[in-house]
């Protein structure tokens, strides 16, 4: 039996190593088929430089592009920020009244599906620059964390509310005990989704602000 | 000690003529007559579909009748304004998965606002049901039976003087189902409490009750009662008795007559 057992861990502890190696490799192989292709097909650097030089520009201007960098993830992440709070706050005032549900939904539907990179030129003159790029990531990723908070608080099991139901517990008792820890796992699957939205949000309105000749992030600085 | 079924005391909950038409025209339950009867273990018994689960929601107030009425002993009616004092097992054990089973037991009396006092009560109710090791545990880590023992535990925990349970070990195994049967029993003598049993399993009536209510379906009605007068307590020696084995010959018959009629033309 023991025997089993230190065959099975041994098992685990390859399983864990090849996870980690062999993504590794495969990133190695790319970047040594870039090399060659680069320099075997003479491609030149404007259309595709090699991995040596694109790594080597990091390092020379990371005064720029750093700073830059920082402004893209600092936008993002605050995006993301007001998206989990917009989204979670917006799905729980719908839930406690179905009039402003009826009332707003439709428009939180037809914000999502409108391309951000029709909007962004507009808020671009609407709103200070950086507000703006806020507010692309804000549209863009706020829209999973409402729909999927809104579906886990109406999939509480049926019994439970009748338990609470049972027992004479207060609406605030209901969304509080029961309704938002039975979502969470639905509002962390938002989340999930809303992170790599806000990026997208922050780049494409960037990239619109650059083009208009104003701008800081990373996408701004790939732009010009 | 267990009530004399037959007993005129007054009942705890009465149905008068009770009906329920869902909104889909479907009718759950015509003119329903049933006395419940303080101290007493009565099991409702039927096919699936005769509203004995319709019934006792209605007890407990979660649905509302469409006609008739529900009538409450008057020490009852006296404090209807608080949550009516029911414990209500569902056929599911309904636990909260997020949260412990000691957090389980204690959401009646923390909804109800009487934290400060909950702990004993929470630890009693589990020493009850035999649970008091897995007060920290998960219901993820326990087997059926024990979240069923802690969804009793939870229903025992505002003590309740009625005990409605909802098929609640329909989805157990029979070893299991056997030993939660003895230890309900156990409960029942123990702490006096009337319990109403639905149930689709003549011998899981048969073993419990003092009485069995037998329902016909669409619509729900009573067809027929029975009393099983076998005394308590009750354990295997009753459960491969002639004595048992006869009754539920008897029950099976008038669940039969009662599917019977219903089928007719």
């Amino acid at each position: 039996m023991s025997e089993a057992r230190a065959k099975d861990e041994a098992r685990t502890r390859v399983d864990r190593v090849l996870r980690v190696l062999l993504p590794i490799a495969v990133l190695a192989l790319g970047v040594v088929v870039w090399e060659l292709l680069v320099r075997v097909g003479r491609i030149p650097p404007y259309v595709l430089p090699g991995p040596r030089l694109v790594f080597s520009t990091l390092i020379s201007d990371w005064a720029v592009l750093g700073a830059s960098l920082l402004v893209t993830l600092t936008t993002t992440l605050e995006g993301f920020l007001l998206a989990a709070a917009g989204g979670v706050g917006l799905a729980v005032l719908f839930n406690q009244s179905r009039l402003i549900e009826y009332s707003l939904y439709p428009y939180a539907v037809i914000l999502q599906v409108t391309p951000i990179v029709a909007i962004a030129p507009l808020l671009l003159i609407y709103l200070p620059q950086q507000a703006a790029v806020l507010a692309c990531a804000w549209i863009v990723a706020f829209f999973p964390v409402l729909a999927n908070t809104t579906l886990g608080l109406r999939s509480v099991d049926h019994n439970l509310a009748d338990l609470f139901r049972l027992y004479g517990a207060t609406r605030r008792q209901v969304l509080w005990e029961l309704k938002l820890p039975a979502a969470l796992p639905y509002i962390l699957g938002g989340l999930k989704i809303a992170g790599g939205l806000s990026l997208i949000g922050a780049v494409v309105a960037e990239i619109a602000a650059g083009s208009a000749g104003a701008g800081s992030g990373l996408a701004y600085r790939i732009v010009v | 000690m267990p009530a004399d079924p037959s007993a005129s005391a007054a009942p705890v909950v009465a149905l008068k003529r009770v009906g329920k038409t869902f909104a889909n025209g479907v009718i759950a339950l015509e003119r329903l007559d049933l006395d419940v009867r303080p101290g007493e273990f009565v099991s409702l018994l039927g096919p699936s579909g005769c509203g004995k689960s319709t019934a006792l929601r209605i007890i407990a107030g979660l649905s509302e009748p469409t006609n008739g009425t529900v009538e409450w002993h008057e020490a009852e009616a006296a404090n209807a304004a608080a949550p009516r004092r029911i414990g209500f097992v569902f056929q599911e054990p309904t636990l909260m998965p997020w949260a412990t089973v000691a957090a389980n037991v204690r959401l009646p009396l923390k909804l109800a606002g009487l934290e400060p006092s909950a702990q004993a009560r929470v630890d009693a109710a589990l020493a009850r049901v035999g649970l008091s090791s897995f007060a920290q545990s998960y219901p993820r880590e326990l087997s059926g039976g024990m979240k069923m023992r802690t969804s009793i535990a939870r229903a025992l925990v505002t003590e309740p003087k009625l005990l409605l349970m909802d098929e609640p070990f329909a989805a157990l195994d029979e070893i299991t189902r056997f030993r939660l049967n003895n230890d309900l029993l156990a409960l029942w003598q123990s702490l006096g409490k009337t319990v109403v049993f639905v149930t689709h399993s003549v011998f899981e009536s048969v073993y419990l009750s003092q009485r069995i209510v037998v329902m016909t379906s669409r619509p729900g009605r009573v067809f027929t009662e029975l009393l099983i007068d076998a005394p308590y307590p009750r354990d295997e020696r009753f459960r491969t008795s002639a004595d048992y084995v006869g009754h539920c010959r008897q029950v099976s018959e008038a669940l039969a007559r009662a599917i019977g009629a219903t089928e007719g033309p």
